[in-house]
């Protein structure tokens, strides 16, 4: 290989490489992870609610939109009940305690991970905060829902009990 | 020699780009904050807004939508 191949080759390695990264989209198996919970006191699984329609939901406390939608899959969640659905929440704030205060003004009954370094939205590929990945009782991701707006629970509740149903 | 040397500046202008760094949307933590945002008094900056489009006879154009913290 000659020099000038050699430098175009490399010019491309470095600029192609940060976007290459990998995101979770419709279609694909969730990876398994373990995460503590928000208060460090157990281990969290994702897998332990294989069987069941799960929305993962990746949020932080300094996220407006996630003091609309936490509450609202709270509510949600009481409704449809946790027989065959269970919501698990990711918070990425750096500072758990941010986390923790946020959750005494609007607790939630459905638990909470904490990824204080990001990994998982890393892994996930989130584009927005924040960002819902609804997964089937196979663990097979069939809608992900970026950002969140008031009216946006019709949709994500019709695509749950779709799932609920198959 | 030449061509080495063609090598080695593209080697060290990929450096300089991998400086280059975007900030992922979990990370924006601080961005989000009150302190960060271009005009963190709403009130003072819609003042001064009106003021400066008062004397200056023009409007619009300013400022940017949000506060930073990339939610949407």
């Amino acid at each position: 290989m000659n020099t000038r191949r050699l430098s175009k080759l490399m010019l491309m390695v470095f600029i192609i490489l940060p976007f290459s990264v990998s995101a979770i989209s419709v279609g694909d198996t969730v990876p398994s992870f373990k995460a503590r919970t928000i208060d460090g006191s157990k281990s969290l699984a994702l897998e332990d609610y294989r069987g069941k329609v799960v929305l993962l939901d990746f949020w932080a406390s300094w996220c407006p939109p996630c003091l609309k939608s936490l509450p609202k899959y709270n509510d949600l969640r009481r409704e449809i009940g946790t027989t065959d659905f269970e919501i698990v929440a990711v918070n990425v704030d750096e500072n758990t305690d941010d986390a923790k205060k946020f959750l005494q003004k609007h607790p939630v009954s459905y638990p909470v991970a904490k990824d204080p370094k990001g990994i998982l939205p890393g892994v996930f590929g989130v584009k927005a905060m924040p960002t819902s990945y609804l997964i089937d009782k196979n663990g097979v991701v069939q809608y992900v829902h970026a950002a969140f707006k008031d009216g946006d629970m019709e949709k994500i509740k019709a695509e749950i009990e779709k799932l609920i149903a198959n | 020699m030449k061509n080495t040397c063609a090598v080695l500046l593209v080697f060290l202008f990929n450096f300089l780009l991998m400086a280059c760094s975007s900030v992922s949307p979990w990370e924006r933590g601080i961005l989000a904050k009150t302190e960060m945002a271009w005009e963190p008094y709403a009130l003072r900056g819609q003042l001064e807004e009106h003021v400066y489009f008062s004397k200056e006879g023009s409007s619009g154009g300013y400022g940017v939508g949000g506060g930073g913290c990339g939610c949407n």
